[in-house]
Parts: C-alpha cells; sequence; structure tokens
C-alpha cells in the first residue's frame, strides 16, 4: 500500500517536472507567478494504537511579484488526518520594499516567532516525520504560528556580522474561558476579541561572516482577554523565544553538521478564577508553559559513495510543560531518533523511531515514515 | 498604547538610518553568488539546483527566500544572478 501511494506521489512528481521543463521551452520566463510548495505522504505504527497511512497534505504556495517592490505570496494547507481533509490558509501577505532595509507587509503571515514554524516546518525541510512537542497540535501549541496584522522586517550587514528584524502589530492571541481549556491561548486570531493589538518581533543575530550560527530572540505582548468580560477582559500574556541555528562542514567525517534548537515560553496573568466544575482542582493556576526541542543532523554529503552520502542521521529531543492544575496540563516529553534519504535536494524519505512520556503514565514508542518533496 | 507605537516607529526609523549608514568591509563585498548561495541556503535546507527554475522564476523565488530567510538585498542579488547564470 504504501508502495502504491509512494510510486503515485513519485509518477506526479514526475509530471510536475515534465510540466515545468515545457514551461521553459514554450518562454514562459516572462510570467511573474511562480508556483512552489511542499506535499507529504507516511506511515505510522504507535504502541496501543492501530497502524496507520498518512497524515498526507499538500502545500501549494503562490507567489507573484508585481515589481521590484511589491510582491505577494499566500501558501494553501489541505491536509488528510483521522479521515478528515482540513482546509487552511497558513499565510497570504502582500509586501513592499520601502528601501533596501526595510520591507513593509500585510495580511496573514507565519509568526516571526523562533525559526521553526517560521522557516523549517515545511516537511522537506524539517528533518523529521513530526513535529516538536508544542509546535504542532492546534490544542497545545506554546506560541503562535501565524499573525493577522502588519510586520516591518529585513536584514543588514553590520561589520562582518548580519542581522535580520521583523516587528509587528497583529490581532494576537485569545483566552479560552471554556471549562474543559480554560487559560489556554487560541492562536486562531481571524477575529479579535478586544481593541488591544498584539505587538511582537525577533532579531537574529549572525555574528560569523560565513553565516553559520545564527541566535534569535522573539517576543510578544498582548492583552487576550474578551472585551465583555469583567473577569478576563484585563488579563495579559507575555510571550518568548529564544532559538539557534547552526550549520557547519565538518571535514573529518566528510558531512554536514546541521543543529536547530528553540524554547518557548508563555506567561499568562493569573486570572481570579476559570470555569474549572471539577471537585477539588483549583479554579484558577500560575499559568505559565513553556517548550523546547534540540535537533541534531549529520548528513556525509562529502563522500564519494552515492548511497551514504544521501542518507542523513537526525536526533531531536522535545518537551512540553504545560500549567500542572489546568484541565489541559501536563509534563510530557519525545525523543525522535531519525534516519533520512535524500532522493534529490527537494524529496527525502524519513524513517522515525520515537519515545514519547507523559509524568505519571506508561512510555510510548512506535515508527514513523514520511515523504516528503518540495517543489 | 499609542505611545508604544510611536516609540516602535521612532526605534524602527532610527534603527533602519543607523543600519545603512555602517560599512561593509572588503571581505564581504568580495563574496561570490556561488560562495552567499553555499552559506546561505544550506541553514535551512538543502542547496538547490541552479535548473530547479527558470531565470525569470529565481527572481520570484529569490525575492520569496529574501524574506523568508532576512537575507540582505546584496545577498539575493548575488545569489540570484549566480543561479541564473549557472544554468
Amino acid at each position: 500500500m504504501l508502495g502504491i501511494v509512494l510510486s503515485s506521489s513519485c509518477i506526479i512528481a514526475q509530471e510536475a517536472v515534465t510540466e515545468k521543463n515545457n514551461d521553459k521551452s514554450e518562454g514562459a520566463e516572462h510570467s511573474k507567478f511562480v508556483l512552489a510548495g511542499f506535499a507529504y505522504t507516511g506511515f505510522t505504527q504507535m504502541d496501543n494504537q492501530t497502524s496507520n497511512f498518512g497524515p498526507t497534505g499538500f502545500n501549494p504556495i503562490f507567489l507573484w511579484k508585481k515589481s521590484d517592490k511589491l510582491f505577494f505570496e499566500a501558501e494553501m494547507s489541505v491536509e488528510m488526518s483521522d479521515g478528515v481533509a482540513n482546509y487552511d490558509l497558513e499565510y497570504a501577505t502582500i509586501h513592499y520594499k520601502l528601501c533596501n532595509y526595510l520591507d513593509i507587509s500585510a495580511g496573514k503571515f507565519l509568526s516571526p516567532f523562533g525559526i521553526f514554524n517560521d522557516r523549517i516546518h515545511p516537511s522537506w525541510i524539517n528533518k523529521f516525520a513530526d513535529k516538536p512537542l508544542g509546535f504542532n497540535d492546534m490544542n497545545s501549541m506554546i506560541g503562535p504560528m501565524s499573525e493577522i496584522g502588519v510586520e516591518f522586517g529585513g536584514g543588514a550587514q553590520i561589520g562582518k556580522s548580519k542581522i535580520n528584524y521583523v516587528c509587528y502589530v497583529s490581532n494576537g492571541p485569545t483566552l479560552s474561558t471554556d471549562s474543559m481549556m480554560g487559560g489556554m491561548l487560541m492562536y486562531s486570531n481571524t477575529n479579535d476579541n478586544n481593541d488591544n493589538k498584539a505587538i511582537g518581533g525577533r532579531i537574529g543575530f549572525l555574528p560569523f561572516q560565513n553565516s553559520s550560527l545564527e541566535i534569535g530572540m522573539s517576543g510578544q505582548v498582548a492583552k487576550v482577554g474578551d472585551k465583555t468580560s469583567d473577569l478576563y477582559r484585563n488579563i495579559g500574556t507575555q510571550l518568548m523565544a529564544c532559538d539557534l541555528s547552526y550549520f557547519h562542514k565538518l571535514d573529518f567525517i566528510k558531512s554536514n553538521l546541521d543543529i536547530k534548537a528553540q524554547m518557548n515560553m508563555v506567561n499568562v496573568d493569573k486570572a481570579v478564577k476559570y470555569p474549572l466544575n471539577m471537585p477539588g482542582m483549583d479554579s484558577t493556576f500560575d499559568n505559565k508553559s513553556k517548550a523546547f526541542f534540540i535537533q541534531l543532523a549529520v548528513r556525509p554529503a562529502y563522500i564519494e559513495n552515492h548511497f551514504i552520502k544521501n542518507l542523513e542521521f537526525a536526533v531531536r529531543y522535545s518537551m512540553m510543560k504545560l500549567p500542572e492544575a489546568a484541565m489541559w496540563g501536563g509534563d510530557y516529553d519525545k525523543i525522535t531518533v531519525g534516519v533520512n534519504y535524500w532522493l534529490t535536494w527537494h524529496s527525502v524519505l524519513k524513517f522515525d523511531y520515537q519515545v514519547n512520556n507523559r509524568k505519571g503514565q506508561d512510555s510510548k514508542s512506535g515508527f514513523l515514515i514520511q515523504w516528503g518533496i518540495g517543489f | 498604547m499609542k505611545k508604544i507605537y510611536s516609540v516602535t516607529v521612532l526605534f524602527v526609523s532610527a534603527f533602519t538610518f543607523i543600519i545603512s549608514s555602517c560599512a561593509t568591509p572588503a571581505s564581504i563585498v568580495a563574496k561570490s553568488g556561488a560562495q552567499l548561495w553555499g552559506e546561505n541556503c544550506q541553514r535551512c535546507h538543502i542547496l538547490p539546483s541552479p535548473e530547479s527554475f527558470d531565470s525569470h522564476d529565481w527572481s520570484i523565488v529569490g525575492t520569496h527566500m529574501k524574506i523568508k530567510a532576512g537575507l540582505t538585498e546584496t545577498e539575493e542579488e548575488k545569489i540570484v544572478t549566480f543561479l541564473k547564470s549557472s544554468k
């Protein structure tokens, strides 16, 4: 079955390549429009769960360059998961170049909160078949995935170092006050629940002139309570993230080393109470959450053997700490070890073994396989 | 809140002015498009083949990547010129 799915994807990918080549011969160089994106499919086998093909998804990215100053980009996501097709608009942003050092952008954009969501989440870039804890499920996101608002950003050389920077104003997250999810921040921000707008940004510093190391700091502040609620209207939140990216050629093993790490911290002001109807449980709690991951990948890209040079060995540790007294609280961690095989520079087969732990419960382990294609 | 917005705008303006006044060392100016392609693209993904897009499409993809990766204007121009010339 997996073979059939993968073969189908291969045929589709081959057709896309043929079409692209035909376009070249037909003078498509005059087009200002490019269709890019990525797709993925896979297989999962976890302890005490039914083995399953999927999730399977397709994310087309539309790029349109009207002029040297005006640029539009949008990404849709279509994912089949748990028997349901989920559609979403990941981002749709108009960019205008104000000067060489500053663009203004408006619309829906990926949150510049760390590097995972903004840069390395696509399936052909992510080294693993799934995402780290706190960066995946909408009900356990620690930090935003996207914003609707206006942002300013750019990059600049400062001596031999570089910086990149983004600051934005957006609708921001909203505070859930229902009996199950009370205190959780919801990041689907199509409609704001108050007149206060979130302010946030990220600054990345690349100290070495070969750009091998980047250290980033991100933050966001916002009021998150509904403006009609006396209990919650003044509840604010402070979000912070630190990220690290390091890429280096290791001559002694003829390999590339790639390290990525990110820590997200979310602090929500303590509410007077949340409507929890469980006997013996507090109606309020210190609302602090934290997520962290560190991953390391080694690819022996400079070895002459064709098979070995396309292999990649990766390991990732991720953890998520949610308020213990909350209905949705808990401590989790996950270790993933993977071997990837690169069919081309934008097509990768991933084979992962994973161990999931939750405090107070037995560990669960399993295998994940994914084929990710970028185009 | 208006005060925060005003301070933010002032900060961004001052920041942009300071950056645009900085001189770039000769070793950075001398970097080729090929070198910048190798240094920057691999920070997130495997190096793309120049054959992946036609010449005109590279300038569109280059703008997309400049925004995504926070590249400088010079880096984007040199990388795109290199990719176009390497086909």
